[in-house]
């Protein structure tokens, strides 16, 4: 196998998606393997907005390269979820509602670096308030909520990758 | 029955030079209906510029404006935007005898190499609708002297050696927005082809960069949503803006 080939072939494992790719020829075995959490590339250099690294998140993204200018955020405000709480608490949190991510993108809890988070923890939001910006192919998309509520959990990062249809946020209704 | 979508044009010229974006940005949240507003930050007309006095501000030279369009698209249609954007800036210099001009995906106007115009587009999501997205559009136009950072910069003066009236260029360009927006409307798979045909590298072998290193690949288009798409060997790749540099 030609080097160029190699190479090659690593790109193409590394973009599909597959974790593990192993082949073994006459004479030759080769095996690749990719990071399990292979979100978050490469940061182009950062423009509109600093691209901040939390430093609880980064845990399955080693291996890629993070921009110089990177700095540790403040601790997520992420409370951890209530798992061995009463039957009474799970209910109450089957009744959140989710808002969902309509689009692959960067998450931004905040218009700009030096601006307020849109909505925290606590926060009391009604239908139509915007909860976030989710950057994609140089659009700024700000989500609007579809509901009223107290936001009860913030479930992604700032500055960090989402998928289509990935929960950002549970909103108690009651609240 | 005809898809068509006439865009009036309602112009509020801003007597500051500070972002359009933001102006239109609380103009539409007080007006929801307010397509075809478009926020023109102060420019000086040719007329001042020649009585001998230098510019007084950079980008008092340039025509920057913001344009609020409600097309109540999907949100999977946004990228459209966005090239209609492009297409229309891209054929208004042109029709100004600008050469060599391309689109750098994914919405910068190059002349050569040198970024003459730039596009910014904020939309305003609910549910699976775009309520409206206010696009803001800078184009340098009589700016001859650019900061060491913007090295790779030109505008209208330097490539046409002349200097030109804003004005004009605004009524210019806003001419082709309307025809682009009602295309979008007409024929969305023409704006994608138009697009794609005048992409910066297009058909040809370019240098790129991503988290596996440089290689070599040839732009073949744009996915919907707007993702580069890059023949590398036999394969054609999708990426996204972060996952992706140009080399050359």
């Amino acid at each position: 196998m030609k080097v160029s080939e190699i190479q090659e072939l690593i790109r193409f494992v590394s973009k599909s998606g597959v974790t593990e790719v192993e082949i073994e020829q006459k004479d030759f075995k080769i095996n690749i393997k990719t990071p399990p959490y292979r979100k978050g590339k490469i940061v182009d250099t950062p423009q509109q907005v600093v691209t901040q690294v939390l430093p609880a998140q980064v845990a399955g993204m080693q291996q890629q390269a993070m921009p110089v200018a990177a700095a540790p955020a403040p601790a997520p405000e992420v409370k951890a979820a209530p798992s061995k709480e009463e039957s009474a608490e799970s209910k109450k949190e089957a009744s959140y509602i989710e808002i969902k991510s309509p689009m692959i993108g960067t998450f931004y809890r905040k218009p700009s670096p030096d601006k307020a988070e849109f909505v925290k923890v606590g926060d009391t939001i009604k239908e139509g308030d915007t909860v976030c910006v989710i950057e994609a192919m140089k659009l700024f998309n700000e989500i609007e909520s579809e509901v009223s509520g107290k936001i009860v959990k913030v479930l992604v990062d700032d500055s960090t990758p989402v998928e289509y249809d990935q929960v950002l946020f549970l909103v108690d209704p009651a609240g | 029955m005809e898809v068509f979508k006439d865009l009036k044009f309602n112009i509020v010229h801003l007597n500051s030079t500070t972002s359009t974006n933001i102006h239109a940005h609380q103009f539409v949240e007080q007006n929801p209906q307010s397509e075809g507003v478009v926020f023109c930050a102060d420019f000086q007309d040719r007329g001042k510029g020649q009585k001998g006095s230098k510019w007084q501000s950079d980008s008092g030279l340039n025509l920057l404006l913001s344009l609020i369009l409600c097309p109540q698209f999907k949100v999977q249609k946004r990228f459209l935007i966005s090239q209609a954007v492009s297409l229309a800036l891209f054929t208004a210099l042109d029709k100004l005898s600008v050469d060599e001009l391309s689109i750098k995906w994914p919405n910068d106007i190059l002349v050569g190499s040198k970024k003459i115009a730039g596009v910014l587009i904020e939309n305003s999501i609910k549910g699976n609708l775009i309520n409206h997205s206010i696009v803001g559009i800078g184009l340098n136009v009589n700016q001859t002297e650019f900061k060491e950072m913007d090295r790779e910069a030109t505008s209208l003066q330097l490539e046409l050696e002349n200097s030109l009236d804003v004005k004009e260029v605004l009524h210019f360009l806003l001419k082709e927005l309307k025809t682009y927006y009602s295309l979008l409307f007409s024929n969305p798979n023409r704006i994608e082809e138009l697009y794609n045909a005048k992409l910066y590298g297009f058909g040809v072998s370019l240098p790129f960069q991503d988290e596996n290193g440089i290689f070599n690949g040839i732009i073949k288009g744009v996915s919907s949503i707007g993702e580069l798409q890059i023949q590398i060997g036999e394969a054609i790749e999708n990426y996204g803006i972060k996952e992706l540099s140009f080399k050359a």
